[in-house]
């Protein structure tokens, strides 16, 4: 009795190497990403946001229309001239907005910058060295922790005055706790997989096993953290601003410009809208962003 | 088990003094000189430069926090550079102001929160659950500045039926600060209860129990409930912080004198003493509920507890 | 418990899963029937669809996934599809009691195993709780623990304690049928003679029926009166001990057989089943282990075949015996 089989016999070489070429990890995480329309969509009005920040010179001109006072046309509701309606000193609410984007984008992602550096020395060092190393680290952060993010920030500015470069470094500097133990976690949940050990048996020095293999497979996790953290940063200006304790009118920012409209918005609620949605859309395609990342980067979703 | 508390309280003292210090030290490093402040108008060099030793500011950093820290164990909280009068004296009524709205928030969103996210946890594909999916989003997403502007809109302004500042109508003017403070939190509660209920009831032991005969409100309120709640309690204590830093916000939006806008005030206002004094309560708030949640934890879960106290015994 | 009425029939269950618009057939067409007292050893490899029977028995699928097309499930006579809910519970953990397969996850672990044992005893027995915790000390220490760690937590038990905890929860309420799925399988082999000796016991002292999955065939050779082989979803041989392993005929069982090395001569070369279990959304046409069978004919991998009584007691499912009943291996 012959055997049977329902395999099919490769013909050359080429066919049975090319069953196991994959495409590019990259790619194939890019397709499943495309697949969660939530997430997609986050990211395009995401990129609507920052594409609009960018061009906000070119759009409106700054000294005229969105520093410029005009009273005789203050507090205008929302018509063809003026999308958004005109403020309390008459300036176009869309010229400010489109300027605010700017303030919002360049210091709540700068800071997250600051903050991503120091995590990644402070939960890098932590996460690898373990030991020692890692038990000062985590109780240093551990004491900030305790102090919530806009409290820590508050009290640098409350110390060094609200300068847009302060400002940026409070905030930077108010993360960089939460960001160091997601770094942290995001190492040792690496660090003791079986490839660190097989490269280390060969004699791979500790900075190239670092760059090249803990970080690459850890980088997941901290995307997310990355996208999400600059969210909370932008809400965190527009919190301060909306204090009067971040950007100081007349520089355009969509807190300070809700907290100057808040004395007209019971007559003239038009004012507190834009500025509100504009926060609120930017932080919410954040967070789909955010979500979809995780769920596309989750090992655990690969079937 | 009373081990573990008074190990764990007295971890608590140098995290405490150090997240004090911390403080102290930033607050330092304000520019310009405390003595102007304080004396306003009747400043002159000679006055300026008496005062200064006589508050013991030219004293190393050190000294300075070491002093500060012993009146503090006393209750005394230093003197404000504005009000000439203790910070103690500013603190105290507010403090209780600021209590209540924390409080009602925490009330609202706990009460709330964890039901809406079981429910929405044993019917994941329901409409319910898609919704609940939804608001959470939105939740996290929401400034609470710009919440709270819009619901006095519309509930002051439009409808007429809660007050828009102040606490002067009883039960009445707690609601919209409660809800705007609470709404974030809220809405982080109800999707860290719906993934770790779900996470729950998808372990073996549920099938275990239900192999049992056990009723499916049993398995759901208390075998799945009881692993799940851990990630929940550390989202209601360790949020703790993000709503005293809201409260800040919540206070200024609804004019309400706590000690959220006290902390503005003395910022706007150069009074040291008295940012320190808030930025201190706030931050000694936070470490205790940490420890209350570490204590929560102890009790539920008896792995933990089996660390720092009953010795375990393996066969 | 009547023993003349302890009994478990399954008539041609057919259970599949649906994830994602694909369809998974676990189960199809098996038919199993214990009478009392007897021990059944289901055997075959993993994905042949065994916990899938056993959970079936409970009426246990997994949901949203699991379906049960067709066929019926008697449970001393009653047919365990047709129950309601409250009846449902009341038959799990009373009449059906399951061991699984997994002693690390399957007990919770922020209860203490007194209690987990004594829940049974407080739905279906109404015990008070003090008097069911008294009992579920008695239970342990008839699994060979302690009593006295009754108000212990499942972290400070080892894995193979763990299984017997599992077991005790199981019998706490005198089951008429046991289920045992796999309950050696995750344990050192010191500790699964000690289960099986456990095992044998208890089946020593009470007409309880016995389910037990495995794909070991010498726990089989230790504990069971009745012996199916499945593979695919379908049983392709079914007997007696003495049917199965004396006297087999499916080529699947053969192979499954000389795959066991043999301890006198350990030069021989060891003689493994060709291939892999077939993909369960995809299953080969025809018979389902035609790809890898030795002795396959054209018919395999057209035709299903059809079950053939070889006596009283053995039938088998195969080609070869389509005419004639001679051993063809």
């Amino acid at each position: 009795m012959q055997a049977t089989s329902t395999a099919r016999p490769f013909t050359t070489k080429k066919e049975f190497y090319a069953q196991f070429k994959k495409k590019s990890i990259a790619h194939e995480l890019w397709l499943r990403f495309l697949k969660n329309k939530t997430a997609v969509m986050g990211l395009i009005i995401f990129c609507i946001i920052v594409v609009v920040a960018i061009t906000a010179p070119w759009i409106t001109n700054y000294d005229t229309v969105v520093i410029k006072m005009n009273i005789a046309e203050r507090l205008q509701a929302p018509s063809m001239n003026h999308w958004f309606g005109t403020d309390e000193l008459g300036r176009d609410i869309l010229a400010r907005i489109v300027y605010g984007a700017r303030v919002s984008l360049l210091i709540g992602i700068s800071a997250i910058s600051v903050s991503l550096m120091v995590g990644l020395v402070l939960g890098g060092a932590a996460g690898y060295y373990g030991g020692k190393t890692d038990s000062v680290i985590m109780r240093g952060t551990d004491v900030f922790l305790c102090l919530p993010d806009v409290l820590l920030a508050l009290a640098i500015i409350a110390a060094f005055g609200n300068t847009k470069l302060n400002l940026t470094i409070a905030i930077g500097l108010a993360f960089s706790p939460k960001f160091s133990r997601v770094v942290r976690s995001a190492v040792i949940g690496v660090r003791d997989n079986e490839y660190i050990e097989a490269a280390r048996s060969i004699g791979a020095l500790d900075k190239r096993i670092i760059s090249r293999h803990v970080l690459p497979n850890s980088i997941g996790p901290i995307i997310v953290q990355v996208t999400l953290y600059v969210a909370n940063a932008i809400l965190t200006i527009a919190a301060l601003s909306f204090l009067g304790l971040g950007i100081q009118p007349p520089t355009p920012e969509w807190g300070n410009m809700l907290a100057s409209g808040r004395t007209y918005m019971r007559d003239f609620p038009h004012i507190v809208m834009a500025p509100g949605l504009a926060i609120f859309f930017t932080i919410l395609a954040l967070n789909l962003l955010g979500d979809g990342l995780r769920d596309t980067l989750d090992p655990r979703l690969k079937h | 088990m009373v081990r573990y508390i008074i190990r764990r309280l007295f971890a608590l003292i140098p995290v405490i003094l150090v997240l004090t210090f911390i403080v102290f030290a930033i607050l330092s490093m304000t520019p310009g000189d405390a003595t102007t402040i304080i004396l306003g108008s009747d400043y002159t060099p000679e006055l300026g430069a008496n005062l200064r030793v006589q508050l013991g500011l030219d004293r190393p950093l050190i000294v300075q926090y070491f002093h500060y820290i012993t009146n503090l164990m006393r209750g005394d909280f230093g003197m404000s550079y504005v009000m000439r009068a203790p910070v103690l004296d500013q603190l105290r009524p507010r403090l209780a102001n600021t209590a209540w709205i924390v409080g009602s928030a925490m009330l609202l969103c706990v009460s709330f929160g964890i039901p809406i996210g079981i429910r929405s946890a044993t019917k994941p594909n329901s409409f319910f659950s898609q919704c609940t999916m939804v608001f959470g989003l939105m939740g996290v997403s929401m400034p609470i500045f710009w919440l709270g502007l819009l619901l006095i809109l519309l509930f002051s302004v439009k409808l007429g039926w809660l007050p828009s500042s102040g606490l002067d109508h009883g039960l009445k003017s707690l609601i919209l600060p409660a809800v705007t403070l609470g709404f974030n939190y809220m809405a982080n509660i109800m999707r860290t209860t719906r993934s770790s209920m779900m996470e729950a009831i998808r372990q073996d032991f549920i099938r275990t129990a239900r192999a049992k005969g056990v009723s499916e409100h049993k398995v759901i309120y208390d075998h799945a409930l009881g692993n799940a709640l851990m990630p929940t309690i550390t989202i209601i204590g360790m949020d703790v912080g993000t709503l005293l830093g809201g409260v800040v916000l919540t206070e200024t939006v609804f004019s309400i004198p706590g000690m959220g806008r006290l902390l503005v005030e003395a910022i706007n206002q150069r009074d040291t003493p008295c940012v320190l004094g808030c930025l201190v309560v706030m931050a000694i708030t936070v470490a205790v509920s940490n420890l209350i949640v570490d204590l929560i934890y102890a009790y539920i879960d008896p792995r933990v507890r089996a660390q720092y106290g009953a010795k375990a015994r393996k066969a | 418990m009547n023993a003349q009425q302890n009994t478990l029939e399954i008539k041609n269950l057919t259970v599949e899963y649906v994830v994602d618009d694909e369809v998974v057939h676990a189960v199809t067409g098996v038919n199993i029937t214990i009478p009392a007292g007897k021990t059944f050893g289901l055997v075959g490899e993993t994905g042949a669809g065994k916990t899938t029977t056993a959970l079936s028995i409970l009426n246990l699928l997994p949901l949203p996934a699991g379906r049960i097309v067709s066929g019926e499930i008697f449970v001393n006579g009653q047919d365990v599809f047709k129950l309601s809910p409250k009846q449902l519970r009341a038959m799990r953990g009373s009449q059906v009691a399951m061991v699984f397969q997994d002693p690390m996850s399957s007990l919770n672990p922020i209860k203490t195993v007194g209690e987990q044992i004594a829940e049974g005893m407080k739905i279906h027995r109404g015990v008070s709780a003090k008097e069911a915790l008294r009992q579920a000390a008695n239970m342990l220490e008839m699994v060979g623990i302690p009593g006295g760690r009754v108000s212990e937590y499942p972290h400070q038990f080892s894995g193979g304690m763990k299984q017997r905890v599992i077991i005790a929860i199981a019998l706490a309420c005198n089951p008429d049928i046991l289920i045992a799925d796999e309950p050696t399988t995750a344990l050192d082999v010191t500790i699964q003679a000690q289960v099986l000796k456990l095992i044998r016991e208890l089946r020593e002292k009470s007409p309880m029926i016995m389910l037990m999955i495995t794909h070991a065939l010498g726990v089989v050779a230790e504990v069971c009166d009745f012996v199916g082989i499945m593979y695919a979803g379908r049983i392709v041989e079914c007997g007696t001990l003495a049917d199965i392993f004396d006297n087999l005929r499916h080529p699947y069982t053969r192979g499954l057989f000389d795959s066991l090395p043999d301890i006198e001569n350990r030069r021989a070369e060891l003689k493994p089943i060709p291939g892999l279990i077939p993909d369960p959304m995809n299953l080969p046409p025809g018979c389902a282990f035609h790809p890898r069978c030795a002795y396959a004919k054209p018919e395999c991998s057209r035709d299903l075949p059809q079950v053939r009584w070889l006596s009283d007691t053995h039938y088998v499912s195969c080609h070869l015996y389509n005419e004639t009943v001679e051993n063809m291996l």
